[in-house]
């Protein structure tokens, strides 16, 4: 059942600047799509298109709900490359700020925030600022951000390129465990191998030249939940070196 | 003995008191050099602290100077808030236009360069010595300073927390109130209290030339008849309801407003 069809897009700053061209790829329900491509290949600005921060020049995207009928304003989770949390807002502030109904009652807002900080490991964060908090717990704070919406779809744009590889690792993992217990659809930019063939379903592959094009969609047949050590046995799975060598070629 | 008890205090109380110690020190130091200089001046030229506070505490407490200072407060009360206001609304529309900011820049300079006392002079030729001069000159002179202050802010917004704002659609006075007012605050209390401390002062500087009522006419009355010690007992007087305004006012107000100053910019 698809959740999201984006429907041979383009994206052009001007005549001489298209970003990418005709992009046409139909996301399910519950799936997590990985858009795969090196810097400056057009990922962020893509995923920008998606939430509508950017306009795009030609096609359309659509969402739709479990019963085939498009949503118009759909519920959007976006998790930054950098936290971009509120400094002058508590954990918890920045997680009421973004409830889209509020509910007046201040305890279902706190049990819910609770909740939320709970899965991405962060109880009892609730009455910190940002800059009380390190890098990796900044982000986690994101992602419950994300998270906190109830989200149609969950958009990380590289989450974990500005993190260092022992915390990003130990987020990739965590991550994976959230999906899989809440099972959002997502879609992952990254440029990072590993990270998409550990967190997706299918790692949709983006050419290196401009105007970007999908060069190939790979299935990950890796069953879920994946080993949790990335670096471990993982690594040396047939199938991640299959992949790995698709990717690379 | 007194050096002992400095000692034995725990550091963040000896760090206050070392630096009370420095702050009173200047103004110690002014009371000194005055008293020895008014000793050696006719009491009529330089009057001597004492008598000169004893003066001002019998100003401090007349009908006259309530009257006269409760017009000068409303005066740059409506100045500062004018000002304030329009400077925000220019930062504002050039924010939003190039244009308009392009057409306003040159006047900002012209507004910045023109000395104070132009302005109050061409104000009173043009708008004559009674009436709202002695709240026009104030807004004039300030709207630039307060723009030049304020202007960065606007111009600085971050589009990080914009985009943050509508991907999660945040109403539009949400986003107002707490993602856009946090970081123009800093900026803003800065602007307000430099208008507060220019307004007065210039309002005085306005009520000068108005030749009608209020602390600077007030003041220049007694300057005409060589009463300095009444001069510096209003002065001192006004000086004291600008401070209980800047302590008791504005930085409590910074205070609630202003939660996390050094990382609102960030």
């Amino acid at each position: 059942m698809n959740a999201m069809r984006i429907n041979n897009i383009s994206k052009a700053y001007s005549e001489n600047l298209t970003v990418f061209q005709n992009l046409t790829l139909d996301i399910n329900a519950h799936e997590s799509v990985c858009i795969f491509g090196p810097s400056g290949c057009g990922k962020t600005t893509l995923m920008h298109v998606i939430a509508d921060l950017e306009p795009y020049s030609e096609g359309s995207i659509q969402f739709y709900d479990g019963n085939k009928k498009i949503v118009k304003n759909p519920t959007i989770g976006f998790v930054f490359q950098e936290p971009r949390l509120f400094p002058w807002l508590t954990v918890s502030k920045n997680l009421e700020l973004v409830m889209k109904k509020p509910s007046t009652n201040k305890a279902v807002i706190d049990k819910q925030i609770e909740k939320t900080l709970k899965l991405v490991h962060l109880e009892g964060y609730n009455q910190r600022h940002p800059d009380e908090l390190s890098g990796g717990e900044k982000q986690r704070v994101s992602l419950a951000r994300a998270l906190i919406v109830q989200p149609d779809v969950l958009l990380l744009d590289e989450p974990f390129s500005h993190l260092d590889e022992l915390t990003a690792t130990k987020l990739r993992v965590g991550l994976a465990q959230i999906l899989k217990q809440l099972k959002i659809t997502t879609i992952l930019a990254t440029h990072n191998p590993l990270e998409a063939i550990f967190l997706a379903d299918r790692i949709v592959v983006l050419t290196m030249q401009k105007p970007t094009k999908i060069k190939q969609i790979l299935t990950v047949d890796i069953p879920k939940p994946r080993n949790k050590n990335l670096y471990g046995e993982f690594i040396y799975n047939p199938v991640v070196e299959r992949i790995l060598k698709d990717l690379f070629h | 003995m007194s050096h002992h008890h400095l000692v034995s205090l725990p550091y963040h109380e000896k760090s206050h008191t070392i630096k009370g110690v420095f702050s009173l020190s200047g103004i110690s130091i002014l009371l000194l050099l005055w008293h020895l200089v008014s000793n050696s001046l006719p009491n009529f030229l330089l009057p001597s602290p004492i008598s000169t506070f004893q003066k001002t505490y019998e100003t401090f407490f007349s009908l006259d100077f309530w009257h006269n200072a409760s017009l000068t407060l409303t005066r740059a009360f409506i100045a500062v808030c004018v000002s304030f206001l329009l400077s925000n609304l220019m930062a504002i529309a050039c924010t939003i236009s190039v244009n308009i900011k392009r057409s306003l820049w040159p006047l900002i300079m012209l507004g910045l360069t023109v000395p104070s006392i132009v302005v109050a002079f061409i104000s009173v030729v043009i708008l004559g010595s009674r009436g709202p001069v002695g709240t026009v000159v104030p807004v004039l002179i300030i709207i630039p300073i307060l723009f030049i202050m304020i202007y960065p802010a606007y111009e600085n917004l971050s589009k990080e927390f914009a985009e943050v704002a509508k991907i999660f659609h945040l109403p539009k006075h949400i986003y107002i109130i707490e993602v856009v007012f946090p970081q123009l605050a800093p900026y803003l209390f800065a602007a307000l209290r430099t208008g507060i401390s220019d307004g007065w002062k210039l309002t005085i500087l306005a009520e000068v030339f108005t030749l009608g009522d209020g602390v600077g006419s007030r003041i220049l009355q007694y300057f005409n008849l060589f009463s300095i010690r009444d001069v510096f007992a209003w002065t001192v007087s006004f000086l004291a309801i600008m401070i209980l305004i800047e302590y008791g006012v504005v930085q409590q107000l910074e205070k609630r407003f202003v939660r996390n100053k050094q990382v609102a910019h960030t």
